[in-house]
């Protein structure tokens, strides 16, 4: 974090001076923060914050609301709904505003200590005798209002560090010491003793191994983590995916990371859509005997059986429809007697549907032929020669004429 | 054995919770609290939203993008030491000797290959290097859709405009110009690929709003648009018998001193290296949520750990708008199954509310991701008001049964069939109970400064889709980054093809270029011991590590 804490004034116009000799006094206590003194205004000022996280200016004020002396703390957002006589920082909050939309490196974090002074008309080197009376303590306040910043950064951090300790078993594992209930699984015939409300995937980790195959997107989309089980005391052979099944009691399992099923080769552009040419392409998918283990052992309820029967038919619709949520884990034909690829003829059935089973889309076809064209290379070329705040406007403008859902 | 006693899925303690829920339930429909204005969001923002929360990030010291704002995680990995030493590689014994080298198997990489073979690059002189399965990506996982201004209501520069205010005018302009051109060149792409996207029976897109859009423009595949994406092109590569090594991830780019010539590869479970020679490199290798920037769980997949900065950064490549990060302000909370996985958007636009550990809500639905995310993290950490999970973490209740009874009885399984699927698989029915959930970190905003022809600052080096910065400036909208990987996915492949046609001969193989970088990391007092890139995060806990050993034999 790097910050900068900027005192502005002129000492020859009275009190005006104050934030530039409370900010030479700020050097002697805050010697690991950057502090200078500056009376311009505006984007000049600008040329003191570049490069800084956080920057506290410290002004001062004249609301002639609040006694001589007081001290408050504002944020840019404070500027918005008020206006503000007499604090050299008024035209600062419109320049860094302006930086900003430019993209200009102005720090994140901007205050304002204001000082409330009675003097900043008369040209003189010294301070009013009420201000020159109270200094010392205007002094303390602003740097108890320095403090107040420094705290409630500290308390973001601490805000952070507690989310991150909840989320702990996430990030860098699960810690043993605040589990409760466990279970026993066999991983490959070895007995592991693991937490009892976590992934399949989850606890193997807990185990102590590091994964690299049978681990890919962890949320049920990839298919990597294609696992086979039984549990102690029940025949059924089952199957899942390790990453969306809770680990279970006396658990027997193994991981098929890969599933050794020839995908043919073909070229989607020569293929014709007819009837036979999946069977053409996958023979074997004729000596499927309809015993529907490949439906049972799908993890994502796929009716595999009918969409083996449908592309038998040549019904590429019914195909695409069936095995649309397919995640290509290959359980279907790990389990398969008569050896067939379900998933690859899956496919090949859903491309060759998509590309000629339904009628191209017109509105696309003609949008891109007109991009080709060079047909928007004006219109862009009208919005890159905005000003930004003609672009802004714009934005706006689209917005206003949006479609509705 | 023990296990721990669940209600529907649920423990007692947080039934506790459901049950004022339902207390709650019927005063909340129709009531809504206010949205907030835009001071109130911006005061939430900089107390809790983790890019804005003090101490997340600092500057660069080494490097060419030296004093770049980065998140500490990103820093780490760019203020690291190589995983290899040089001294240990012999690099006059090529592997393999190729055109074109893509690295990683998510769109932006299959795409690229793809296109590279239409511009005549031969399938053999390629290869795709990946670190997990080919596939296996945050790619696959995309669920609500891809944005392509296509329908003639719309237009490329509306859909620039949406995007550039979205990412607070921040964009590269050039580059999110070419995002959006591409978007119909894209999708007529995706259709002779046989992609299915959803259709209207007049057989036009299903085209929905999205969140920042002023047109409808998304398309979707159901919820597994990014899944029956990939699967398409994977499969036309394979057809095309592109090459392709999986579990050999990149630990170093190669050069010739001024330009790119390949990389080095290390064998995930052989633990050997091998040396590619390339004409050209395409860096594909997507984001970061892995790093776990602030502690955030995350929707990523399991090799999303930032490896391409690191690399692209080594070599010279120039970086982005690293220091922020998107997060979504709804993933799972519960169970620890899930924890991170993506809650899609729209449960809240169909009337799911978030509400508080005694049924009460706090905070307008559909604020802008950014703002909901910090609401939430105020509600269960400064106000103490979120659902404790036995696991430890703290949640907010999004109340799910809402759906039905807004939209009828039945409504939830037919919108969201895949959500249902996977809270049912752990004993939740998300039409009766609410489900928990907290912000999840999503996306890599930044990155891997690029030009509307995907060059990096580097010759030889190409890089597309998340690992890159510029195209979505500070924020990215909904539906561009699929897109931002088709797009500059296909443009990486045809400019890396007009290039490697440029070149008769291959380049000289070093690794020099890390001197200079290790003397910087030295001056900058980098303690030796920190490396890059990551490759895997290891999830196997205090106990299981400090047993560990390094056994040689
Ligand atoms: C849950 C989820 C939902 C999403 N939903 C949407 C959505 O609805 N719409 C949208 O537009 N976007 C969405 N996104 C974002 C979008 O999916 C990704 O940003 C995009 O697909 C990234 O594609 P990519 O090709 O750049 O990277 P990835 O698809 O992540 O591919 C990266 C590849 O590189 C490999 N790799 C990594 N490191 C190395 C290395 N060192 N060596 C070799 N290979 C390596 C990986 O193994 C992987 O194969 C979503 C993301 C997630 C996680
Ligand atoms: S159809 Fe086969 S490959 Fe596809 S998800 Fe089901 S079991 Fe897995
Ligand atoms: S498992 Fe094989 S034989 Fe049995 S129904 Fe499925 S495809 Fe047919
Ligand atoms: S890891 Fe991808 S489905 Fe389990």
């Amino acid at each position: 974090m790097k910050d900068v804490i900027v005192g502005l004034g002129n000492t020859i116009v009275s009190d005006d001076g104050i934030g530039i000799w409370v900010a030479e006094k700020l050097k002697a206590d805050y010697q690991d923060i950057d502090i200078s003194q500056a009376l311009y205004s505006g984007y000049y000022l600008l040329d003191y914050i570049f490069g800084y996280d956080r920057a506290i200016f410290v002004d001062s004020i004249k609301t002639e609301k609040n006694p001589v002396g007081d001290v408050s703390l504002y944020r840019m957002s404070d500027f918005k709904n008020r206006s503000r006589t007499s604090i050299h920082s008024t035209d600062l909050i419109s320049a860094i505003e302006t930086a900003r939309l430019y993209g200009m490196d102005v720090p994140e974090h901007i205050y304002f200590i204001g000082i409330e002074i009675l003097d900043n008309i008369t040209f003189q080197e010294s301070f009013t005798p009420e201000v020159e009376s109270l200094k010392e303590s205007i002094y303390m306040k602003v740097k108890e209002k320095i403090e107040e910043i420094m705290e409630e950064i500290m308390s973001e951090k601490d805000l952070m560090q507690k989310i991150a300790d909840s989320n702990k078993s996430v990030i860098s594992g699960i810690d043993a010491s605040e589990i409760e209930h466990w279970v026993d699984i066999y991983y490959q015939g070895r007995k592991f003793t693991v937490p009892a409300a976590v992934t399949i995937m989850q606890a193997l980790e807990f185990a102590g191994m590091m994964l690299v195959h049978s681990c890919g997107c962890r949320a049920g989309f990839c298919g990597a983590c294609a696992t086979i089980y039984r549990v102690k005391g029940d025949y059924k052979l089952r199957t899942s995916m390790a990453c969306q099944t809770k680990v279970e009691d006396g658990m027997y399992l193994v991981q098929i990371p890969f599933s050794p099923a020839e995908k043919a080769n073909y070229d989607i552009n020569e293929e014709k859509y007819e009837d036979n040419t999946l069977l053409k392409i996958y023979p074997s998918i004729a000596r499927c005997v309809s015993c529907n283990t490949c439906s049972k052992a799908c993890p994502q309820d796929i009716k595999v059986m009918d969409y083996v029967n449908a592309a038998i038919r040549g019904d590429y619709k019914r195909v695409a429809e069936l095995s649309f949520d397919c995640i290509q884990c290959g359980l279907c034909a790990m389990r398969c007697p008569a050896d067939i690829v379900q998933y690859h003829v899956g496919q090949l059935a859903r491309r060759m549907y998509g590309k000629y089973g339904r009628p191209n889309v017109e509105n696309t076809d003609k949008a891109a032929t007109a991009v080709e064209a060079g047909d928007f290379n004006e219109e862009f070329k009208k919005i890159f020669d905005m000003t930004p705040e003609e672009v802004k406007e714009l934005y706006v403008k689209n917005m206003k004429d949006k479609e509705s859902a | 054995m023990a296990t721990l006693k669940l209600i529907n899925g649920y423990p007692e303690s947080m039934r506790e919770s459901i049950k004022k829920v339902e207390e709650t339930r019927a005063g909340r429909i129709g009531k809504l609290p206010e949205p907030m204005s835009l001071d109130a969001r911006k005061d939430i923002l900089d107390l809790c939203h983790p890019d804005f929360a003090e101490g997340g990030k600092r500057e660069v010291k080494v490097g060419v993008s030296k004093g770049i704002l980065a998140t500490n995680e990103v820093a780490d990995l760019l203020e690291a030491y190589p995983l290899v030493d040089k001294e240990d590689v012999d690099l006059s014994k090529v592997d393999y000797e190729v055109d074109l080298l893509v690295i990683g198997g998510g769109m932006a990489g299959t795409g690229a290959c793809i296109l590279a073979n239409d511009n005549g690059i031969p399938a053999n002189k390629m290869l795709l290097v990946s670190k997990l399965r080919h596939g296996d990506s945050n790619s696959i996982m995309a669920q609500g859709g891809t944005q392509a201004a296509d329908r003639p209501e719309d237009s490329p520069t509306r859909h620039f405009m949406d995007a550039l205010g979205g990412g607070h005018f921040t964009n590269k302009k050039d580059v999110l110009k070419a995002l959006c051109e591409d978007g119909p060149i894209a999708m007529k792409w995706m259709g002779e690929l046989g992609v299915l996207l959803d259709r209207e029976p007049d057989n036009t897109f299903t085209e929905l709003l999205g969140g920042g859009t002023s047109r409808r423009r998304m398309h979707a595949a159901k919820d597994y648009t990014g899944l029956e994406e990939l699967r398409a092109m994977k499969d036309e590569f394979l057809s095309r018998e592109i090459p392709s090594l999986e579990f050999y991830p990149v630990v170093e780019l190669l050069s010739d001193g001024k330009k790119v010539t390949g990389a080095l590869l290390w064998g995930l479970e052989t633990h050997e290296y091998k040396v590619v020679r390339a004409k050209a490199t395409v860096l594909a290798t997507g984001g970061f949520g892995r790093l776990h920037i602030r502690g955030f769980p995350t929707s990523n997949h399991y090799g999303a750990t930032g490896d391409g900065l690191a690399l692209a950064y080594r070599i010279g490549a120039k970086l982005l708008d690293t220091d922020t990060v998107q997060y979504h302000p709804t993933g799972a909370a519960y169970p620890q199954q899930l924890i991170g996985q993506l809650i899609t958007e729209k449960i809240r636009s169909k009337g799911a509310q978030p509400v508080n550990v005694n049924g009460e809500t706090f905070v307008y639905p559909l604020e802008p991701r950014d703002v909901e995310a910090s609401s939430f993290i105020k509600e269960c950490y400064i106000n103490n008001l979120g659902v404790p999970t036995p696991a430890g973490m703290m949640g907010i209740w999004l109340d799910t049964p809402l759906i039905n009874i807004i939209h009828g009885e039945g409504a939830t399984d037919k919108i969201f069939p895949g959500m249902v699927r996977m809270f049912s698989r752990f004993g939740i029915d998300l039409a009766n109970d609410p489900i928990l959930i907290f912000p999840t970190l999503h996306y890599q905003n930044g990155g891997v400064e690029t030009d509307p022809e995907c060059h990096t600052n580097i010759e030889g080096l190409y890089v597309a889709g998340e690992v890159t910065g510029g195209v979505h400036g500070k924020n990215r909208l909904m539906g561009n980054s699929t897109l931002d990987c088709i797009v500059f996915g296909r443009r990486a492949g045809i400019a890396a093809a007009k290039y490697i046609k440029s070149q008769s001969e291959y380049g000289k193989l070093s690794l020099d270029h890390l001197d200079g970088y290790i003397a910087e990391l030295k001056d900058a007092g980098v303690q030796s011991g920190r490396v890059s890139p990551m490759l895997l995060p290891d999830y196997r806990g205090r106990a299981a590590l400090a047993r560990m050993i390094d056994v040689v034999w």
